[in-house]
């Protein structure tokens, strides 16, 4: 035994050095050195042992396990070089990113403390291992049992991966309860990977099950979101998805923006920073003090699942729909809905980005739109310019200039969904923003020289200011063609961030924040969005009166001691703390202060139009409504208020502390806090988040089974889709 | 220390000369950048030049092995060291000697890596094809720049015999091609590439005059 082990010490330093690199990785991508259930690791790792424990010759061992060594190393800096890009965690839906991932690379965020001490040890390994292996005595192998035990040892491997994964997404309530960490630090870099892969080969299905409990559930009546108010089917509808949009961008604030704008305004003559800040983003602004501003929205995902979010309204897990269910009937977007009730309109999206990025060619038109119009279209339009060949982005505003004919036609009703590109990282210099840093120099906002970190953060901040302000000029087109064309009267228009600035964590360096310890943590992900309305008096007179006496009537409701006069005097100190309507000189503002994130916009947007929609379908909820969402991150596993971030009622991340009144929190600026306790807060959170995993499993068994583009089980002459029109118009 | 006169020490001086020309005879490549103008709005120019620069380089070595088999110059592993195994206080030196450029280098640049830093932040998949070409055709002239230390420390040897080792390819190589990439070049990083070309006489001191191991260590020091 002694010998065994001795003379196969090759072996055995290999397997150290193969955890060394293993729990380094899961160190640098998740603060921890362990791994929670390393058993699939560890069984991949007792296999390949078994199998160098077999060969005869100290050499070929020496040899095999430095090229694993090599290849794990490998395979973890990938891995760490996804997460440092996107910062999740692989899952198998990535490999349909890939082609994407690679169209531009913007930047190999390489973890030097991985590269390093992976580099030393397997350096040292095959120097010394070889070195070794030409003075070491013949080892001792495992001929006869070789086969017996790695057919044991991949039995056990096949076991663990078929226990992790056999009830997938059978019940996603679990979510809410998990003891797992949303992180490498569950399986490993490795394990992580074999897990996914396994599960999304084998195992990524969820099953259709009774099928009239789904129709029931869809078709609630207990649950129709009815709109607040009046139809009009004359409303045209812009959305407008600006790419990393942070109000940052254009806004000045010490306390929530540490490292934000600093101007030193009295040096050019301003009584304050905004009034600079107003000359720069003129139409920003503008917009800003006519519409109503969502000062507590988040968004927490990537690009693609914002933008689906943003005109589905929901989102099913595990899966990307643009690649997996590209060609999935999907009745419930927005521009499928307004088709249904309204044959005439004309529903087109427009992004300055490449035809077939993120598969968009194929799942818009699947989603309703009538046509999906990229770059490649555009260069065949005249003022528009394709930068990207020159490593630059496409520019915002002559997307605006070449297309706004197709955007907002005058001779039917639109359904435009806009995606911007020019705001997108890295954030360097480039030649097609130039005019921006001279603007910018006349107030005395310039870049900072040097190598220093401190330079390559203000620079940073810097060049996604110019980017800013090329997003303000192509607002202001949008606005300036709606008002020529007589459009701007009967036109709902909505803008809002798709995620916050995360490249070069621009976010974290001007907000101040580096982790969960933070004490305004999830201020790191709030993010514009605002719509602009027509009836912007409706609204105002709705909220002012109607509101008010819906929430008195909950009031009275949940304890009926309350008189009316008090519940209603109680519902309006609500209510105005809630939506702060103001007059600018660009006409009605108002504030809403209530929780919400991207999912919320799609109800938010039929509910202005006058549309009643089954809100079952739909994980967020209206602007005016009195419920407030909880946002689950699709892309990032994770749920958000905001007040928490948390990966499960068992694994809070962050929590806001209590009494934030006390502590000068900046979150009372934007946020509806009046009182706040955080065990309230959570049990509150519990409460909407089981509604919404209970919409989010029916999404799953709606999307892997194409459901609305099955036949109706009660009547087979028709797809569920059309009886979802049918559905539709009786509520409508 | 002796100084003997052997005359076969002009043959190493004059292939040190005519490697030193070969370094920057990629020069020529430029002469082709017209026409590769033409080809994907000149994306590529950058990739083409490292490719013509990597086959002239490499045409080079060739002709200069040629060469010294001829005139029977030994600028590779001497045949008394050839199948020795290093000592482990060399292996350990080497080991130190490269690690350490590579950590000072990347303390310099926030601590990137420097391949990455080297390929480029910001690239399109064009611009890291053209980045990738320019390190591989330095591998090549790698091979230059260890022909020319190895030559110039064995010409120096066979006039000047000491019983101590005196890294004379390192100070040369640190006076030609360290100084002249100095000046000319204008890299970034290019107190480093100086400092460096000393560190490369040195391994190849350390390595015990081998050219394998001392190419090997010297490109990933260019390289990581």
């Amino acid at each position: 035994m002694k010998k065994f082990f001795k003379s196969n010490s090759l072996i055995w330093i290999y397997f150290g050095l193969a955890i060394l690199i293993e729990l380094t990785a899961v160190f640098v991508t998740s603060d921890k050195f362990y791994i929670r259930s390393p058993l699939i690791f560890l069984l991949l790792q007792f296999m390949i042992l078994l199998i160098l424990l077999a060969i005869p010759s100290n050499k070929a061992r020496h040899i095999t396990s430095s090229l694993l060594l090599v290849t794990f190393m490998v395979v973890d800096l990938v891995f760490i070089v996804i997460f440092e890009m996107t910062e999740t965690i692989f899952d198998y839906g990535m490999f349909n990113l890939r082609n994407d991932g690679m169209a531009i690379l913007e930047s190999v965020p390489i973890n030097f403390t991985f590269f390093a001490v992976s580099m030393l040890a397997i350096s040292l390994y095959i120097v010394f291992g070889g070195r070794y292996v030409r003075h070491a005595e013949k080892p001792v192998t495992i001929k006869f049992w070789a086969i017996p035990s790695i057919i044991v040892v991949i039995s056990g491997l096949c076991l663990t991966l078929y226990l992790n994964n056999r009830n997938f997404e059978s019940d996603v309530t679990d979510k809410l309860y998990r003891t797992s960490e949303a992180s490498y630090a569950e399986y490993g870099i490795i394990g992580n990977f074999l897990n996914e892969f396994v599960k999304g080969t084998f195992f990524a299905h969820v099953e259709l099950g009774d099928e009239q409990q789904l129709e029931d559930f869809a078709y609630s009546t207990d649950n129709i979101y009815q709109s607040n108010f009046d139809a009009n089917e004359e409303y045209n509808i812009v959305t407008i998805l600006v790419e990393s949009l942070e109000w940052h961008g254009f806004m000045q604030d010490f306390d929530l923006f540490v490292n934000g704008y600093d101007i030193n305004y009295s040096a050019y003559g301003y009584d304050s920073a905004e009034q600079i800040l107003r000359q720069l983003y003129p139409n920003l602004y503008k917009f800003y003090d006519s519409s109503i501003v969502m000062t507590n929205f988040y968004s927490r995902e990537k690009t693609d699942i914002s933008e689906n979010i943003s005109f589905l309204g929901s989102y099913p897990t595990n899966v990307y729909i643009n690649y997996d269910f590209p060609n999935n009937t999907m009745a419930t977007t927005m521009p499928n809905v307004l088709k249904a009730l309204d044959e005439d309109i004309t529903c087109n999206s427009f992004h300055n980005g490449s035809y077939t990025y993120y598969n968009r060619n194929k799942e818009l038109i699947s989603a309703g739109f009538d046509s999906y119009t990229a770059t490649e279209q555009m260069k065949k339009m005249e003022g528009f310019t394709d930068y990207s060949a020159k490593g630059e982005r496409n520019l915002d505003t002559e997307m605006i200039k070449a297309c706004a004919d197709k955007m907002f036609p005058t001779n039917q009703r639109f359904y435009t969904y806009i995606t911007t590109i020019t705001m997108h990282g890295q954030y360097t210099y480039r030649n097609n923003l130039v005019k921006y840093y001279d603007e910018m120099e006349k107030y005395g906002i310039r870049s900072m020289k040097g190598d220093s970190f401190e330079a390559f953060n203000h620079n940073n901040f810097y060049y996604y200011s110019a980017c800013v302000m090329e997003f303000d000029r192509a607002l202001g087109l949008v606005m300036q063609e709606l008002e020529d064309r007589g459009l701007e009267d009967n036109t709902i228009v909505c803008l809002f961030g798709d995620h916050n600035t995360y490249y070069s964590s621009l976010s974290n360096y001007v907000k101040g924040i580096d982790n969960t310890k933070d004490s305004n943590y999830t201020n790191l992900f709030r993010v514009p969005c605002m719509i602009k309305t027509p009836d912007m008096v409706g609204v105002t007179n709705y909220l002012n009166t109607t509101l008010i006496d819906e929430l008195a009537t909950s009031l009275v409701a949940e304890d009926n001691t309350l008189d009316s006069t008090t519940a209603i005097n109680m519902a309006r100190e609500q209510i105005s703390n809630r939506y702060i309507i103001n007059t600018t000189s660009a006409g009605t503002q108002i504030l809403v202060k209530k929780f919400m994130c991207t999912a919320d916009i799609v109800p938010t947007l039929f509910d202005l139009s006058g549309i009643n929609v089954y809100g079952n379908l739909y994980f967020g909820h209206s602007a005016f409504e009195l419920t407030t969402s909880v946002l689950y991150s699709r892309a990032y596993d994770i749920f958000i208020t905001d007040n928490m971030y948390f990966v499960s009622l068992n694994n809070i991340k962050y929590i806001r502390k209590d009494n934030p009144l006390l502590n000068n929190d900046p979150a009372l600026k934007y946020a509806d806090i009046l009182t706040y306790d955080s065990e309230e807060h959570i049990t509150q959170v519990e409460i909407e988040a089981k509604k919404l995993l209970d919409k989010l499993s029916v999404c799953n068994r709606i999307f892997y089974n194409d459901y609305w583009g099955r036949k109706n089980i009660n009547d087979n002459t028709k797809t569920n889709a059309q009886i979802f029109v049918e559905k539709l118009r009786e509520i409508n | 220390m002796t100084i003997v006169k052997d005359k076969n020490c002009i043959k190493y001086f004059v292939l040190a000369g005519v490697i030193l020309l070969c370094l920057y005879s990629n020069s020529l490549a430029d002469l082709f950048i017209p026409i590769f103008d033409d080809i994907y709005y000149g994306n590529l120019v950058k990739m083409f030049v490292a490719v013509t620069s990597a086959i002239i380089w490499g045409v080079e070595v060739g002709l200069i092995v040629f060469a010294c088999k001829k005139l029977t110059i030994d600028v590779f592993t001497s045949k008394d060291k050839k199948g020795k195994e290093m000592q482990t206080w060399q292996v350990i030196v080497l080991f130190v000697l490269t690690i350490l450029p590579m950590i000072i280098i990347s303390a310099c640049i926030n601590w990137k890596v420097k391949i990455v830093y080297a390929l480029g932040e910001r690239v399109t998949m064009i611009g890291l094809l053209c980045n990738v070409c320019e390190v591989l055709a330095y591998a090549v002239r790698m091979v230059l720049m260890v022909m020319f230390i190895s030559s110039i420390q064995k010409g120096f040897e066979m006039i000047f015999k000491t019983k101590y080792i005196i890294p004379y390819g390192a100070i040369l190589a640190f006076l030609t091609f360290g100084l002249i990439d100095f000046f000319v070049l204008g890299m970034d990083l290019r107190v480093f590439y100086l400092v460096v070309s000393l560190l490369y006489g040195i391994i190849y001191i350390v390595s015990g005059k081998r050219f394998l191991p001392t190419w090997i260590l010297c490109y990933l020091i260019y390289l990581l």
